[in-house]
């Protein structure tokens, strides 16, 4: 057996024991089933012919032209940070066995990475005909697709994806073998420069920013940039139809992926040190997240990378020591709740909402606060602390349960309220909005992102295993929307309607909110018991 | 079997290793201590073409480290034994045997699994293993191509007495067979009764290397009697 099939077949073991698992946990088997359900009933949405044409965009030569913007865009984008970040590591997806067992192996560490990019090139293929699903939506809003400009549209998906492949690898050698980092930065500099020049020349002859954008966009140059323009040209003859040169651009495409492949693979010695700290980081976060910590990536990288220094005084004993620990990672990770990038971001992107969003009225403030509400409804399941009610910690340190989850909520709660109060206010000062509605279009996704903190601990104590809580999710989801969500905004529509005021009806949600949240802290208390280490 | 010559190197400014030299002989257990940070893993990573070395020379046989007849010589076990989360234990043994390009394995892999008490946990995926389970698949694992050289990072955590005592018994067989064995551990009352010779590595530096009575000679001491005394004497 050759050593390429030797690992195929290694690999095709694995497969078949995951879908023999599934005779072990029959859960997994629900889990799948859901994931079908939805995938069927996105296709029953777009072939039921539900997505109507864009409105507002009857042109169709406009359509076109802000697709193919779009597409090229994209590609751009992926070139751009496939780019950057092999600057920095080399993303090749390997495994804490593949570091035991393949690395030490008398296998030739060229063979591997070539059978490594072989795997990953199967994944591109197999998930770019997820775009597939697009289809009969691009079929409603352009009209009919021609068989032969599908096949090229895919095609273009599937060669950009592989060509990343060898291109994350080859970029990677050339800045920490050859030195080339800081060049190969310059050179995506020079790009960004040339095509914000062009998109600023094109903006300066028409006068207009959409006709400067759709010329630089346009222009026929464009197609002939290696890789970027040839995907681009391929990924919009889905919608365009075939081309002169379409074969051409296949063949250069194709062209490119070999040649980068080998250049990768002839260069692929002694790269094993290279991929072993993002093997072992993931093998970390992986483990990780089976506890049930959710730790981003970033913040996962930043902390091993230094320990900054912190220092926290203490705000009490027993319990409370939950709440300075909370307080020293968010400081060691952010440098401080309040003064941070993201919080900054935030600030920056709620003032030039402020400025440039259409329709400054207190009605919009309303909405914008409600999509808040709902953003950190979707969001509070992840960033709850359900990491510590695995922990030891929370079992055997002494003090009332109560306290005990209050103080891991805590951190979580400010957090948000930092968060909610620096997205929305600038946006209600600059809309004019009363004082009065702004404290109500305020308070209402900071008590709703407490609620769902408080019953998502309800939710870990009744269900404390992560895997059946994956399965249970959407039931989950039912539940507190019916449990919790609905009566609080049942009451409020019912105390706007009567009073005819939207913010006593916002104030209405949040007192109940409250009393709810303070109802699953009294009931998390009485269940405390039912918590276990998993 | 195994020459280090001036083995250095560095993760960025720190210095994990720095002009590190030893050689072990054909039949020879050698104990590589250290206290944590001391350079030992990193060591380890190195000889066995893990990580790269800034500078130095690396032989194993008469092969670079990095050559591939060099790599059929040895055997590596990790600190962290993580396996194949989706291949059973038996598919295990079966991968290294298909790596070593092995025949008739499957007899010795059956007495590997026998002696580490795996027998009934062959069909088992590596991810239902708990930590010490792992520690034994990935020996037997190593040991099923019948290396010349065997590299051990702490290859006794996790394991239990009976596992230990089978490991080191192991260790005496291959030893009697002129194998090497390098192993790194923490456990110093483990390996005392074991090391031909011991090299002690703190900051990255080999501080002290030679048989135990060599180290306790040198201290010039009757105090010192054990393993763990001279460890903690040299290391001060």
């Amino acid at each position: 057996m050759t050593t390429l099939g030797f690992l195929f077949l290694n690999d095709l073991k694995k497969f078949k024991n995951y879908l023999f698992e599934i005779k072990s946990k029959p859960w997994k088997l629900l889990i799948y089933i859901l994931y079908i359900g939805w995938m069927v009933f996105i296709l029953y949405a777009a072939f039921s012919g539900s997505s109507d044409e864009i409105p507002g965009l009857e042109n169709i030569g406009l359509k076109r032209d802000i697709f193919s913007i779009g597409v090229k865009l994209l590609v751009f984008v992926l070139f751009a940070y496939t780019l950057h970040s092999g600057t920095k590591q080399f993303s090749a997806l390997f495994s804490m066995g593949d570091v035991n067992f393949l690395f030490p192996s008398p296998i030739s560490p060229k063979v591997i990475l070539a059978y490594s990019m072989i795997k990953s090139s199967l994944f591109s293929i197999i998930s770019s005909f997820f775009i597939l699903f697009f289809i009969p939506l691009l079929g409603n809003i352009f009209g009919p697709l021609s068989p032969i400009g599908i096949v090229y549209g895919l095609t273009g998906v599937i060669t950009l994806s592989i060509f990343t492949i060898p291109f994350s690898y080859l970029t990677f050698i050339l800045s920490s073998r050859f030195g080339l980092k800081e060049w190969l930065h310059y050179f995506l500099y020079a790009v960004v420069v040339f095509i914000l020049g062009l998109i600023g020349y094109g903006v300066y002859i028409h006068q207009d920013i959409i006709a400067g954008l759709f010329w630089a966009f346009n222009m026929p140059y464009f197609s002939y940039i290696p890789i970027v323009g040839w995907s681009g040209e391929l990924i919009q003859m889905s919608i365009l139809g075939e081309g002169s040169f379409n074969p051409i651009f296949l063949v250069l495409q194709l062209l490119a992926i070999a040649l980068t492949s080998f250049f990768a693979i002839y260069l692929a010695e002694d790269y094993y040190e290279d991929v072993l700290s993002i093997t072992e980081l993931r093998a970390e976060l992986r483990k990780k997240a089976k506890e049930g910590r959710k730790i981003s990536y970033s913040n996962s990288r930043n902390l091993r990378q230094k320990t900054r220094q912190v220092h926290v005084r203490s705000v009490g004993n027993g319990p409370w020591a939950f709440l300075w620990m909370g307080l020293v990672a968010d400081k060691r990770i952010n440098g401080s709740l309040v003064f941070h990038k993201k919080t900054l971001a935030v600030l920056i992107l709620s003032i030039a909402g402020g400025i440039f969003l259409p329709g400054k009225s207190t009605f919009f403030f309303y909405s914008i606060s409600g999509g808040i509400a709902y953003f950190a409804f979707l969001m509070s399941f992840h960033i709850s602390m359900d990491y510590e009610l695995k922990m030891k910690h929370i079992f055997v340190l002494p003090g009332q349960p109560w306290k005990k989850i209050l103080a891991i909520n805590i951190v979580s709660i400010l957090k948000t309220c930092i968060y909610i109060i620096t997205a929305l206010l600038p946006i209600g000062i600059i809309f004019k909005v009363p004082a009065f509605s702004l404290l109500a279009g305020l308070v209402f996704p900071i008590t709703m992102t407490i609620l769902n903190l408080f019953s998502t601990v309800i939710i870990h104590q009744f269900i404390p295993s992560n895997f059946d809580l994956k399965a249970f999710f959407p039931i989950i989801r039912i539940f507190s929307f019916l449990l919790l969500l609905a009566p609080p905004a049942i009451a409020a529509l019912w105390v706007g309607t009567i009073t005819k005021s939207i913010p006593l009806g916002f104030y209405t949600i949040s007192f109940l909110n409250l009393i709810l949240s303070v109802l699953c802290l009294i009931i998390s208390n009485k269940i405390f018991w039912r918590l276990e280490m998993r | 079997m195994l020459v280090v010559e001036n083995l250095s190197k560095n993760y960025g400014k720190l210095k994990a290793l720095s002009e590190v030299s030893f050689h072990i002989k054909s039949g020879e257990i050698v104990g590589l201590l250290g206290p944590n940070g001391a350079g030992k893993s990193t060591a380890l990573k190195a000889i066995t073409g893990l990580v790269r070395p800034n500078g130095g020379n690396i032989t194993i046989g008469e092969y670079d480290h990095k050559d591939i007849k060099a790599k059929v010589l040895f055997t590596y076990i990790a600190e962290t034994p993580d396996l194949y989360d989706m291949l059973t234990v038996m598919e295990h043994m079966q991968f290294s045997a298909y790596a070593y390009s092995l025949n008739n394995w499957q007899d010795k892999a059956n007495n590997l699994l026998e002696l580490f008490e795996l027998k009934d946990k062959a069909n088992e995926l590596g991810k239902n293993l708990s930590k010490g389970m792992k520690q034994k698949v990935s020996i037997c694992s190593g040991l099923l191509h019948n290396p010349e050289l065997l590299i051990f990072d702490e290859p006794f955590i996790g394991l239990d007495p009976k596992a230990i005592r089978e490991l080191k018994n192991i260790f005496r067989k291959l030893k009697d067979n002129g194998k090497s064995i390098l192993i790194s551990s923490h456990l110093l009352d483990s390996i005392e009764d074991l090391c031909d010779r011991l090299l002690v590595l703190k900051n990255g530096k080999l501080i002290a290397k030679g048989t135990l009575d060599d180290l306790k000679s040198r201290l010039e001491s009757e105090r010192f009697t054990s393993l763990e005394d001279v460890f903690l004497e040299v290391t001060k």
